[in-house]
């Protein structure tokens, strides 16, 4: 058999072609619902955290199919892919009904198989609408081993209101499982999509180290979806990287003060976030 | 010749990883990753905020039987409210199933956390009512052969130091102790009801996959 590369062209093209035509669509401008901007970390971090602050309520008309929503904490598809041990997908999640009832969930899938690895859930310790009111707080953070090992360590649930809180600390075992660049993702549960209706926050990516935005993935990794809509990053490179999701709640009739309690020191737009621990200013007209 | 014939074949091998990588990427759309809120659980639940202060070097053994077939892994969570915790405390994990070890983990405690627990009320006999904050400690093992319905899958706790675990005062089943154990070593085999049966029985939840 002779070969010759004038002979092979039009099969290699044909391959090529096929190859493209196969890809999985890019999703590089859409920062809505599961197609939200990535967050980096420079360095080794010993956490990276996610923290929502809402600036008004969060409604839903549907979300099939038990009516629940989620913050999920999703790790780059391709990276686990590619990195993670096994090839791995370690997901965090805190998720709620309409009556502020839910839980925090770590949830680990094969990338190759699409199966169930692990997990380990919670209930919330109370129920609470304040849950999904103005001034409510959703916070996951991910702390690794070490400063020089990025396998997670615990995973530090907290979901609250004023005095109503509920927090929970997670530990996995065995703790295999690395940090990787991951997105934020306002979705439904159980593979459905959520139809917001009302919703205003800001989300605050920290980290100890430096972290950095990356524009929405090729690859969306999670089957859930909804209609949430997100601002571009700002702060980037810096450790407290922020955006806006939802929608800029009406302006206040007059003489009324706006959706959140205004104070002499709150300024029109102005978001402060310094460290996880630190009180996250309100978002005021 | 044997140039022209190198080439070919390495532009075929690239042409071949393409297609594998973009068929991959492919299928991965149709079985993406996500977050579901149906999950296999039994033992306790994990909700409530009474803790009971577990006594140094004390073995405590906590059984469950699975109401389904246990596939693919097994989890148990311990939850441990932070509160007085002291520098220096061990806690390790033993999972047996049907009394044979399946995994064992080891957890050095701190001494502060970020969200300690409080206690609301006063401490009555070792027992005491907590705020809103605790830690699960876990231990697992994946992957797992199945194991049937009716398996009796036990956890073996011990601690050098005394710790607030989360009780279960619902349950149906006991927990059991054995006082004095100054050291600790996973047995790869145990019985589950050795000891005396426990003034409370430790909130134990065991998870597997939901088939």
């Amino acid at each position: 058999m002779r070969y010759n590369i004038r002979q092979f062209t039009p099969s290699l093209l044909t391959i090529v072609a096929l190859s493209l035509l196969l890809m999985p669509p890019a999703h590089a401008t859409n920062w809505v619902g599961n197609d939200d901007g990535e967050f980096d970390v420079s360095g080794n971090p010993t956490y990276v955290g996610l923290l929502e602050s809402f600036g008004g309520n969060m409604q839903w008309s549907s979300s099939p199919p038990n009516n629940i929503v989620s913050m999920q904490y999703n790790p780059d598809y391709w990276t686990s892919f590619w990195f993670q041990y096994f090839a791995h997908w370690f997901q965090t999640v805190i998720w709620s009904d309409q009556n502020g009832c839910g839980g925090f969930s770590i949830q680990v899938y094969s990338t190759s198989s699409g199966s169930l690895i692990w997990r380990a859930d919670q209930g919330f310790s109370t129920c609470s609408t304040a849950f999904l009111a103005n001034g409510a707080t959703w916070f996951i953070r991910e702390d690794m081993v070490s400063s020089t090992d990025r396998r997670i360590n615990d995973v530090f649930f907290s979901i609250g209101s004023g005095s109503t809180t509920s927090s929970f600390t997670l530990y996995p075992s065995p703790n295999h499982w690395v940090w990787e660049r991951s997105n934020l993702c306002w979705c439904g549960t159980d593979r459905g999509s959520t139809s917001f209706t009302t919703a205003w926050g800001t989300s605050n990516a920290y980290s100890n180290v430096n972290v950095n935005a990356i524009s929405p993935p090729v690859t969306v990794s999670t089957a859930e979806d909804s209609n949430m809509p997100y601002d571009g990053f700002q702060g980037s490179g810096t450790t407290t990287m922020w955006q806006h999701f939802g929608w800029v709640p009406p302006p206040p009739p007059p003489g009324h003060c706006g959706f959140c309690p205004c104070t002499p020191s709150s300024t029109a737009g102005a978001v402060s976030v310094n460290s996880p621990t630190k009180t996250v200013e309100p978002y005021c007209n | 010749m044997q140039r022209q014939r190198l080439v070919s074949l390495v532009l075929l091998v690239v042409a071949a990883s393409l297609l594998v990588f973009a068929i991959s990427g492919a299928a991965s759309v149709n079985r993406r990753l996500g977050a579901t809120t149906n999950y296999d659980r039994f033992g306790s639940n994990g909700i409530g905020s009474i803790g009971w202060q577990v006594p140094p070097n004390t073995v405590v053994s906590t059984s469950h039987i699975s109401n389904k077939s246990i596939v693919g892994f097994i989890e148990a969570t311990l939850n441990v409210f932070p509160y007085q915790v002291q520098g220096g405390t061990v806690l390790y994990l033993s999972l047996y199933l049907d009394g044979q070890l399946a995994a064992a983990t080891k957890y050095d405690l701190s001494s502060s956390y970020e969200t300690p627990a409080s206690v609301i009320g006063t401490v009555e006999k070792g027992v005491a009512k907590f705020s809103n904050s605790m830690l699960g400690f876990t231990v697992s093992q994946f992957p797992l052969k199945s194991f049937p319905a009716g398996t009796k899958v036990t956890l073996l706790s011990w601690v050098n130091n005394p710790i607030w675990v989360q009780i279960d005062s619902n349950s149906q089943t006991h927990s059991y102790e054995t006082l004095g154990v100054a050291s600790y070593s996973s047995l790869s085999s145990v019985k589950p009801e050795a000891g005396i049966i426990a003034p409370c029985v430790l909130s134990v939840g065991f998870e597997s996959n939901a088939v």
